[in-house]
């Protein structure tokens, strides 16, 4: 009895490790490193109906030996011309004569199935000639698939689009201009509907000042220009004011002495962009006047080189205008005025 | 062994999807074919430089060059702030022009509206200028002035300009310089106002001869910043006269007289100057004549007898002998002339033109 239950020990015992020794040996391994390039395609993705010469670059972990079996199944490929064994060239870790039946064209998905190469662990090539194959003229993510006897793998290849995703998202342009009071704190004071800046009575002795803010708002990236029309000289009817300069260094306006002009400070822009002084119209210098009358324009003032969002009170992003007048004691008497049309254009 | 494997497979799959995954990432690709619309504007009857009055009839076109072309089934869409409808606009009502053509398609807008929205389709656009009108009769600008937006949009491209209804992108500088006149009568050398007595200005001639030509004189100085300038006139109360006899006064106008001593005479010699804007001075040619040198009669009563005039302003400052007028009274007498204390008195006015 005893015997017995040794003898049924050892079966069971053999039984178990011929078990585990049947189950150890686990050749099989995953392929990596795959890809598929060449001539047409790029990042393993094509256009549909493109010619392409690819090479299929795989790497094996297992040997392959003459007798073996590679198969190659190229999804989403299509011949243009019959493939034989002579138009597969294999490389890397590879040597010997392809064997191969021949893919007779028309062939979609096509598949190779080679014999005859000896390929040690590493990297494998297998390229196929030029002329002989066309991606599909659908679009898909095809996979191409890999098989040794010891390895297997696949990967995608991209034909068209059908892996891309186009993101669309739509900002409305934007634009905005306001003539603002010298604090931004409200719309300069108008009369009717139109905006003044008054100098009242003029003396000899001083210099008169008036200003108000420029405000533009937009999203527009490039950007925008100011500009301005004047409809008169500053005039009374009869005498037209002296003008301070055009361009240049400008105009010191001082007591006493007949002169008209702006002072502008363009201020800034929220987005940090870059905002030019007009040099043909309003020239370098900051503390000096130039001309605003002319008649014939738009003549440009300043420009962004790009977006400004100004928000509530803002004397920062705003550009300030500041008129100055002196007269001397020849400057004829009257009621002068001339009115300034502002236009804003933005490029988006 | 077979549970270790098939982890070890699930690990794999996991990882080559996981591979998959950052290929596919890698390869989305955004294409921002976005672009902006150039050279926008907004012209046509009732619009100009992209600007309306309030409540104005208008029939605008709307202009947008594009990078991009649009096709039938993209929407286009255009938002006319500042632009009402004046009744309902229908697509018959909506043409386009340029690289643009094709009917639009696009749901009627039943009058009112404020601030309508263009939302078409069926317009075939090529990349460049393109334009979209609104038949006449169909909307007017906005009541109320304001720099109103205008924004186009097509699939790939947009834009915003400002369409300007009223004045509220204009600024209206005004300014007052107040007339001014002045006139004082100051001496010889404008160093000082002429010598007085009793606050009368005088012009002493002093004792007379027959051997000399008498004179005295002193400056006429008028600032003032009238546009059409002044005129300087006088009035005399009598002849210059001891009471009972009266000079001889020299011509009135022509090409007067020169006063030559030993022969009884008495007037004036002018120099009008000239003035600090540049202005002509002209003497009166009815009373002073032409002549620069001779002497012209100053002892009419009936005046005022215009001196001279000026045809601008003129601001003279500080002791200036070149923009004020020199008037030197010369003076004659004969053995004949009577004896006596000989006087008149002038009166002069100043009147500007503004």
């Amino acid at each position: 009895m005893k015997r017995i239950f040794l003898y049924f020990g050892l079966i069971l015992g053999l039984l178990i490790v011929i078990g585990f020794v049947d189950e150890v040996p686990v050749k099989a391994s995953g392929l990596t490193s795959m890809s598929i390039t060449g001539t047409g395609i790029l990042l393993n993705a094509s256009g549909v109906n493109t010619p392409i010469t690819p090479t299929i670059n795989f790497t094996i972990t297992n040997p392959v030996i003459a007798s073996d079996t590679i198969v190659i199944i190229l999804n989403g490929v299509n011949t243009v011309a019959s493939v034989n064994q002579t138009d597969i060239i294999a490389g890397g870790t590879c040597s010997g004569s392809v064997s191969m039946p021949s893919v007779v064209h028309p062939s979609s998905n096509v598949s190779f199935v080679i014999t005859g190469l000896n390929c040690s662990s590493g990297a494998v090539t297998i390229s196929v000639g030029a002329s002989l194959l066309t991606t599909s003229s659908s679009g898909g993510n095809y996979s191409i698939d890999i098989d040794t006897p010891s390895d297997t793998g696949h990967f995608l290849y991209y034909i068209g689009n059908t892996n891309q995703i186009r993101f669309t998202g739509t900002i409305t342009p934007t634009i905005s201009f306001s003539i603002r009071n010298a604090d931004d704190s409200a719309e300069l004071d108008n009369v009717g509907g139109l905006k003044f800046c008054e100098f009242g009575v003029l003396t000899t002795t001083t210099v008169s000042t008036c200003s108000y803010r420029l405000k533009v708002g937009t999203n527009a990236a490039n950007g925008y220009t100011v500009s301005y029309k004047s409809d008169t000289e500053f005039s009374n009817g009869l005498h037209n004011f002296q003008n301070a300069a055009i361009g240049g260094i400008g105009t010191a306006i001082v007591a006493g002495t007949e002169d008209y002009g702006a002072i502008l400070n363009p201020g800034s822009t929220t987005s940090g962009a870059i905002v030019t002084r007009n040099l043909a119209n309003f020239g370098s210098n900051a503390l000096n006047a130039y001309k605003i009358t002319g008649t014939s324009g738009p003549y440009d003032i300043y420009s962004s080189a790009g977006m400004n969002a100004p928000s509530g009170t803002d004397t920062t992003n705003t550009a300030l205008m500041t008129h100055e007048v002196a007269i001397s004691a020849s400057t004829p008497t009257g009621n002068y005025l001339h009115t300034v049309v502002y236009t804003v254009s933005a490029i988006y | 062994m077979k549970n270790l494997s098939g982890i070890v497979n699930i690990q794999k799959s996991i990882s080559i999807f996981i591979i998959v995954l950052l290929v596919v990432g890698s390869i989305i690709v955004i294409p921002v074919k976005a672009s902006g619309i150039t050279t926008m504007s907004i012209s046509g009857t009732g619009i100009t430089n992209g600007a309306s009055a309030t409540g104005a009839a208008i029939t605008p076109t709307i202009t947008f060059t594009r990078a991009n072309s649009v096709a039938p089934a993209d929407t286009v869409t255009i938002v006319l702030n500042g632009i009402d409808t004046a009744t309902n606009v229908l697509n018959s009502d909506i043409t386009t022009g340029g690289t643009c053509s094709g009917t639009p398609t696009m749901t009627t807008i039943t009058h009112p509206v404020s601030n309508i929205t263009l939302s078409m389709t069926g317009i075939t656009c090529s990349a460049g200028a393109g334009t979209v009108t609104i038949a006449a009769g169909k909307v007017v600008s906005d009541a109320t002035g304001a720099n109103n937006s205008i924004i186009i949009t097509t699939p790939l491209d947009y834009g915003a300009f400002l369409y300007y209804v009223g004045s509220t992108n204009q600024v209206k500088v005004t300014a007052t310089v107040t007339p001014t006149l002045s006139f004082t009568i100051r001496n010889t050398a404008d160093s000082a106002e002429q010598a007085t007595v009793g606050g009368l200005k005088t012009c002493l001639l002093g004792v007379l001869t027959t051997a000399a030509v008498g004179t005295c004189s002193y400056r006429l100085k008028v600032s003032t910043n009238a546009a059409s300038g002044y005129a300087v006139s006088y009035k005399s109360d009598t002849r210059f006269t001891n009471g009972t006899y009266n000079f001889t006064d020299a011509a009135i106008g022509g090409s007067g007289t020169t006063i030559t001593a030993g022969t009884e005479g008495y007037g004036i010699v002018l120099t009008p100057g000239a003035s600090s804007s540049g202005a002509t001075i002209a003497r009166d040619n009815t009373n002073f004549g032409a002549t620069a040198g001779t002497a012209y009669r100053i002892t009419q009563t009936s005046g005022p007898y215009p001196v001279y005039t000026s045809n601008g302003t003129n601001a003279p400052s500080g002791t200036d002998t070149t923009n004020t007028a020199l008037v030197a009274h010369q003076v004659a007498i004969s053995a004949a002339t009577p004896t006596g204390n000989y006087t008149h008195t002038i009166t002069y006015t100043a009147s500007a033109t503004f």
